[in-house]
């Protein structure tokens, strides 16, 4: 156990320190403050952050991680070759580099909002954002690290780990419109929550458009799909799920790490 | 001479004077219910009621009198219609009317008026009533100040089962002024009324419509409220109706509309509000209907405008937070656009005449999914969405390629405007 921590730690000073890091914190606090400042509105500018956090934090975090797993490999073989297990190497390094970017992004925002405090107009929807992003970077870069690690080379992992934040940011969306548009005769809600359900993504953004679009959301498909995410069930499910993602690449990273031959 | 007319005159002067007398009604008096008082009374006379509870019902009031009630007076209908007025130049005030059942054979209501014209009633509280106020083939009448409160909640009435707050048929040049209607089927109801003003009204919470009105044209209505009404405003068969300063709030619900436009011509809707509404217009078979000035303020759809509306013109008119600005159901338009601020034109104004350069197409194409597709709506504000929209836009398809803002204004125009006032 204290090999994790200590490889943690290295791991956490390294990235905490990174200019990266804090250029992404940076950016995200201050384009967070210039759009609430700017945009007047606070649902547009929600809007807008919204869309920076569902597709910004994934997008960094499968770079970051995939970038600092394959700069580091001298580091790693370093410590492979000393006493200590493997998956506790791994997990260190894991939470290394995913707390610090989860970090950026939800202090980023805490910061940016903070700043323009006097615009924020309700608390519901920045909290939704603030672990939005937090749970996004988690979820991304362990994902992005598994990829890495299974993958032979850098141009492979890098590659595929950006196709899968890809997949889920936009293509999934187009196939879920597909599917929606052919199969529109059919009673098809509850198809569409638990496809949701299983686009971290998706989820996030439901979850915000929940929050702001109250108003159109009055069909027969929308108070459905408000009838289950409001309720306390729905957002214990979307948790579970958000957490389920994080727990599969993780569970994926360690078996890979016991298999994996350098 | 002179002196012998006067003398003549005399008895006629005294009668005169002696016709307008005030009749009191309290326990105590000599008339102890309003159905002997205004048996009592003649023509022009004032009937006072005093402090105290009062049973009437069916009290048919025949002749040109006024009745007036103390405050502590309260007259209890028992379920039945409380006053019939038949004759013109009735004048009732500041009285207090309550409990009127639901029928289904007769109309029963607080007050029901028929073929007399130039009544006037003000500051009546009316509650628990079947119907509250129900005007006939009148003209001329007055109704400012009151207040109806209804008794229906969404929960335990059905729409058969209430009736409605101001109910108005076949009457003209009548005046609604400053009254609050609440918790009925209606608040104000209008079928065949003409040449009327409504004005300073707040409809609440009531189970239909806030106002709705049928075949009444020429009418005006002027800063009214109407707020969390099942279904909004409901305005059909009409032409010339001038609609100004309204305010259309919290009118939610699957089939809530802020303003439903069916059937209306040669109308105008000027500096009305329409706030957090499921569907702020919804325009179906409407003509010439001139809509400027008003501010869409975070509704589901600013405008529904369906294919078999023509020559609309919508001009100075703020689109802000809506989710959805313009919806249509046809590739044509036949309606005119201009001079509009939508908040998401993303145009520029090299000029700098306030005017921006590049015109701006207000319907999205995801309107036309979720038309086609309900559960698409899941994927509103989504990355795909988003670029699907800017494709459509850039090269028109199956959104109206002509229903374009060709002058969209860089600035709110209402803002500035409040302030001119």
């Amino acid at each position: 156990m204290r090999s994790i921590l200590s490889i943690f730690k290295f791991v956490l000073i390294d990235n905490l320190r990174s200019f990266w890091v804090i250029t992404y914190l940076l950016f995200i606090a201050i384009s967070t403050y210039v759009l609430i400042y700017f945009t007047g509105s606070f649902s547009r500018a929600m809007v807008s952050i919204m869309n920076i956090v569902i597709l910004l934090a994934p997008l960094v975090s499968t770079m970051m991680t995939s970038m600092y797993y394959f700069n580091k490999t001298d580091f790693l073989y370093l410590l492979l070759s000393q006493p200590i297990k493997r998956t506790h190497a791994f997990l260190g390094m894991y939470l290394g580099v995913a707390i610090p970017l989860s970090m950026a992004a939800g202090l980023g925002l805490i910061l940016g909002m903070a700043l323009s405090m006097k615009q924020v107009e309700s608390l519901e929807t920045p909290m939704v954002l603030i672990l939005s992003g937090v749970l996004l970077s988690l979820i991304f870069s362990a994902l992005s690290l598994f990829i890495s690690l299974a993958s032979r080379d850098k141009l492979r992992g890098v590659g595929f780990a950006l196709f899968i934040w890809l997949f889920l940011a936009v293509i999934y969306d187009g196939l879920l419109l597909m599917y929606f548009i052919v199969f529109g005769e059919y009673p098809i809600e509850q198809h569409a929550i638990i496809l949701t359900l299983l686009n971290p993504i998706d989820l996030s953004r439901v979850f915000v458009m929940l929050n702001l679009d109250v108003s159109a959301l009055l069909g027969y498909s929308g108070a459905v799909f408000q009838k289950f995410f409001g309720n306390a069930t729905g957002i214990v499910v979307s948790v579970l799920s958000l957490l389920i993602w994080t727990a599969a690449p993780l569970s994926g990273i360690l078996f890979k790490a016991q298999r994996k031959d350098y | 001479m002179r002196k012998a007319l006067f003398i003549a005159i005399l008895p006629i002067i005294a009668s005169m004077g002696a016709t307008a007398k005030v009749i009191e009604v309290c326990a105590s008096c000599a008339h102890q219910s309003i159905q002997q008082a205004v048996e009592a009374a003649d023509s022009l006379d004032d009937i006072r009621v005093l402090k105290g509870r009062y049973l009437t019902q069916e009290v048919v009031i025949e002749k040109q009198i006024s009745i007036c009630g103390e405050s502590g007076s309260v007259i209890d209908g028992g379920g039945k219609t409380i006053f019939y007025v038949h004759h013109n130049g009735v004048s009732l005030t500041n009285l207090n009317l309550q409990n009127v059942a639901t029928s289904y054979v007769e109309d029963r209501a607080a007050i029901k008026c028929n073929n007399s014209d130039n009544v006037h009633f003000k500051n009546l509280h009316i509650s628990n009533a079947f119907f509250g106020i129900l005007v006939e083939k009148s003209d001329h009448g007055v109704i400012e100040e009151c207040e109806v409160i209804g008794k229906v909640t969404k929960e335990t009435y059905l729409e058969s089962s209430s009736g409605n707050a101001i109910h108005l048929w076949y009457c003209n040049n009548m005046s609604i002024q400053n009254n609050t209607v609440k918790f009925h089927r209606d608040g104000i109801y209008f079928e065949f009324v003409k040449q009327s003003i409504i004005e300073n009204n707040l409809s609440d919470g009531n189970l239909r419509y806030g106002l709705h009105f049928m075949f009444s044209h020429g009418n005006a209505y002027r800063h009214n409220r109407f707020i969390r009404n099942g279904a909004g405003v409901a305005v059909m068969y009409s032409s010339e109706v001038l609609m100004e300063r309204n305010e259309f709030v919290d009118n939610w619900g699957e089939s809530a509309y802020g303003l439903l436009l069916k059937d209306i011509t040669d109308s105008e809707l000027k500096h009305n509000r329409f706030r957090n509404n499921t569907i702020a217009i919804s325009a179906d078979n409407s003509l010439r209907v001139k809509i400027a000035f008003n501010q869409f303020d975070k509704n589901g759809y600013a405008l529904r405008i369906m294919g078999n509306c023509m020559d609309n013109t919508l001009e100075n008119n703020d689109f802000l937070q809506n989710s959805f600005d313009v919806v249509t159901n046809t590739s044509k338009n036949y309606n005119t656009f201009n001079h509009n601020y939508w908040e998401e034109y993303r145009g520029y104004d090299l000029d700098g005449d306030g005017v921006g350069d590049v015109p701006y197409r207000p319907v999205k194409l995801f309107s036309y999914i979720i038309a086609q597709s309900q559960p698409a709506i899941i994927l509103m504000r989504s990355s795909f969405i988003n670029l699907l929209d800017l494709a459509e836009k850039v090269t028109p398809v199956l959104t109206p390629e002509t229903l374009m803002d060709n002058q969209p204004v860089m600035r709110p125009i209402n803002d500035r405007i409040k302030e001119g006032i």
